[in-house]
């Protein structure tokens, strides 16, 4: 049995009661970290080199915590040169296997003008409890623009850390659409500093989480610079018993004048015995901007259900047909390596809904 | 240029002489600053506290030692307990007669326009001055029907003793947080209401809290109970002169709402902003129950101020509508909760909140729906107005649903007083000031409808004092 030790991750950036235990989250992870085996197929003028860089001024959604934690894993740089534009997305397989903990780093460079896309598929080479941990950090450019996928559907018997950040030059976007499916307890994070002048973040963020599984997750947007916007759009299912906390910041600092911020959460509760815990923040210096957000979190609309009930479609099936087209919704945006992994591991699983 | 100066100068000297003034200090009884056990056991004595009630004063000031002060709000270093002292006592005993309450005393509620309130709107009036109550009466119609309104004090060595044991501090236990276990320490003055079933109380009560003295707390405690059917409209409010010193408030509300009750609790707070305001409210609503808060915060240095309604009974419901105005120096930290325990029921809660020279406003929330809360609704609503780029406007709402049954929504909205909305009225003949005074009004609109009329007035006029010399 190997030594434990415990990470704080997920912090919100203003604390609110102690009580409700949303404030952070801390995990319990092995010691030591081993590299998990991670394949590239390149696409483009993209190239990837190993050795570590100093990115430590990039900050990232599960916090300085889990930098600390990876510090000596495999760290590998993927980099486009300026004005460089990718037709298709490359593709990152990071397998992890069963036992221990295992992580990996990587970086992600955009040169200015530059149009990167990466699609990251995390999964397990076999079912068995272990911890997986994998980092994505990425620094846009002047005028960049970086498309990241992220699909993750690991063993329901692992404890997963995943994490995405971005810095964001003068007018750089970065769009991030990320689908959470599998592990028994996710910890997920993703933070965009959009430092420079009209830069942009979407995140496009999905989850179905199960009987037995936890997702907890932590989103920010930084702003910065002027004229920034950035649109987070989370829509989730749970089931059964799942636990779900979503944690969903837009900070304009101040000096952000003409920035926006838009942040929707739409959960659909499936199960008898799901918690669903969310804290939406606002935090504001600036008075030239506008910030929005809405959260609907609800039970499957009975119109709906009258209505596929009176074309033959039982109530268990009509779950099932909703909580998948959520799901496809958002694979659909994904490159279709990605969705028809995400369909498959549906298929798979659809006696669970 | 020189107008837009003498301009700024006036946002610098507000004149707040409504509220600020003070009266000296005569033959008023203080204990010692600070807290230590004695200085409670004296405070007791001196109430002629039955044992119970000592009892758990103490047991409160162990609690306060234990408990370490919040991590997650604004911040409240500068407030030295050692330099606080938490019982003044006027040199005047309860009266329900005004001409028998001590002219300086009569005179600080006359200006505050209290008597002339009661004479015309309201069905009695509880004034607290410093750490007691100096006036208490309830309309002889009122009473009539049974209804209890009267200083906690009095009525814990009545008839009502065994009422008060069995609810005081159960609601709120001193263990809540550190400064519910103050307030358990050191509670005086406050007020007692009973409304009896199917009693509909038709013009509100009120209890004004006056503070004079510098560097002092209060600490008073309402407890309010509508039993099964009846209804009430319960109207608090609050002020203090400014002075150079902290003042700490450090009240408590506790409010049973019975089956099929209701109770409208309005609060117009306007502290001065030298008060660090760490008032504790909360209220439990049994079947078909209906509580409705409404909230105006405007004072105070640092603000701690979230009610909470538990909906405990099937088709129990809540609605909160408040308004937060932050100034120069001020941090308000305001927000409600809300604990669905109950099938059917329905909370609403609707804020708005504005920052203005440097001021900081938080909005912070937590919607709990239980497991057992089946069919339950919850919504959420809070914007903000930031009128400058010094001031800062946060909101931190929570939600909590542990069952599938329930709809629960939440919108949040932040930005600033629309220009071409200033741009139309000033084409209209209206100057910018008066314009953006006129819009940010219209934005406090959801609160001050809720209230009676004179109190919208209050409101709308406090309004008009924060917003003076906005421009420039």
């Amino acid at each position: 049995m190997s030594q434990t030790k415990t990470i704080t991750v997920n912090q919100l950036p203003a604390k609110t009661w102690n009580r409700l235990k949303l404030n952070s989250a801390a995990v319990s992870v092995p010691q030591s970290v081993q590299g998990a085996k991670a394949a590239f197929a390149p696409a483009g003028a993209l190239t990837v080199q190993n050795g570590a860089e100093n990115w430590s001024d990039v900050e990232t959604g599960l916090g300085k915590e889990l930098d600390s934690y990876l510090s000596d894993t495999p760290c590998a740089l993927v980099s486009l040169d300026a004005e460089q534009k990718m037709e298709a997305p490359a593709l990152l397989t990071c397998t992890f296997a069963p036992g221990g903990a295992q992580g990996q780093r990587v970086l992600v460079h955009a040169g200015a003008g530059s149009v990167l896309s990466l699609a990251v598929l995390c999964r397990s080479s076999a079912p068995g409890e272990g911890t997986a941990a994998l980092q994505i950090k990425v620094q846009a450019e002047e005028g960049a623009s970086v498309q990241l996928y992220l699909l993750e559907t690991l063993d329901d018997n692992v404890t997963a850390l995943i994490d995405t950040g971005a810095q964001c030059g003068k007018n750089a976007k970065v769009e991030l659409t990320r689908l959470e499916l599998g592990a028994k307890k996710l910890y997920a994070g993703g933070l965009a500093a959009l430092d420079g002048a009209g830069s942009r973040f979407t995140a496009h963020l999905g989850y179905f989480a199960r009987s037995g599984q936890r997702m907890d997750m932590n989103y920010l947007a930084r702003h910065r610079g002027r004229q920034t916007s950035c649109l987070m759009d989370c829509s989730g299912v749970l089931s059964g018993d799942a636990f779900k906390l979503f944690r969903g910041s837009i900070d304009f600092l101040p000096g952000c004048a003409g920035a926006k911020g838009e942040e929707k959460e739409d959960i659909l509760l499936l199960g008898e015995d799901v918690i669903n815990q969310t804290i939406p923040l606002i935090l504001c210096g600036e008075e030239d901007v506008e910030g929005n957000h809405g959260a609907t979190i609800g039970r499957l609309d009975e119109k709906m259900l009258f209505y596929l009930a009176s074309r033959g479609i039982s109530e268990s099936d009509a779950r099932r047909l909703l909580a998948r087209a959520r799901v496809e919704a958002l694979a659909q945006q994904m490159p279709q390596v990605l969705a028809d992994e995400a369909r498959r591991f549906m298929e798979e699983h659809q006696n669970e809904l | 240029m020189a107008e837009l100066k003498k301009e700024r100068t006036q946002v610098q000297d507000v004149d707040r002489s409504l509220y600020d003034f003070r009266n000296e200090e005569k033959d008023v009884y203080r204990v010692d600053a600070g807290l230590t056990p004695d200085i409670v056991k004296q405070i007791s004595r001196e109430k002629n506290d039955p044992e119970w009630m000592t009892e758990l004063r103490l047991k409160s000031l162990e609690i306060y030692n234990r408990l370490s002060i919040p991590d997650w709000g604004p911040p409240i270093d500068e407030l030295d307990m050692d330099h606080i002292v938490t019982y003044v006592r006027p040199n005047t005993k309860m009266s329900a007669k005004w001409s028998e309450v001590p002219a300086d005393i009569k005179d600080t509620f006359e200006k505050l326009g209290i008597p002339q309130a009661e004479r015309e709107s309201l069905a009695g009036v509880g004034a607290q001055y410093d750490s007691e109550l100096v006036y208490h009466n309830v309309k002889e119609e009122v009473a009539a029907q049974g209804v209890v309104y009267t200083d906690l004090e009095s009525a814990m060595h009545g008839p009502y003793e065994e009422m008060i044991r069995s609810h005081f501090m159960h609601l709120v236990p001193p263990s809540d947080h550190k400064f519910a276990a103050l307030h358990g320490a050191v509670w005086s003055g406050g007020s007692f209401v009973y409304v009896p079933p199917h009693v509909n109380v038709e013009i509100p009560l009120q209890s004004y809290f006056r503070l004079n003295a510098p560097g002092a707390g209060q600490f008073e405690h309402t407890l309010i109970i509508v039993d099964e059917g009846a209804s009430l409209h319960f109207i608090e409010g609050c002020s203090a002169p400014k002075y150079n010193v902290a003042n700490l408030h450090a009240g408590c509300v506790e409010l049973y709402v019975g089956k099929n009750a209701k109770l409208r609790y309005s609060t117009i707070e306007n502290w001065s902003k030298n008060m660090y305001n760490l008032n504790t409210k909360r209220a439990i609503v049994e079947e078909g129950g209906v509580m409705e808060w409404v909230s105006g915060s405007f004072g105070s240095h640092t603000s701690y101020l979230y009610p909470m309604t538990i909906l405990k009974g099937k088709g129990s419901r809540m609605e909160f509508t408040g308004i937060t105005f932050a100034g120069r120096g001020q941090n308000l930290d305001t927000g409600a909760k809300v604990v669905h325990q109950g099938a059917d029921t329905s909370s609403y809660i609707n804020t708005k909140s504005i920052s203005k020279d440097g001021g900081v406003s938080t909005f912070r929330s937590a919607v709990t729906i239980q497991k057992n809360a089946k069919n339950s609704k919850a919504a959420v609503s809070c914007q903000s107005l930031m009128l400058d780029v010094i001031s800062r406007s946060d909101t931190i709402p929570a939600m909590d649903v542990r069952t599938c049954d329930a709809d629960v929504g939440h919108e949040a909205r932040i930005g600033r007083i629309s220009d071409d909305a200033v741009f139309y009225l000033m084409s209209r003949g209206i100057s910018e000031e008066d314009a953006r005074a006129m819009i940010v009004s219209g934005f406090a609109d959801n609160v001050s409808k809720e209230l009676p009329l004179e109190y919208a007035m209050e409101m709308n006029n406090l309004i008009r004092l924060e917003m003076k010399g906005s421009i420039g």
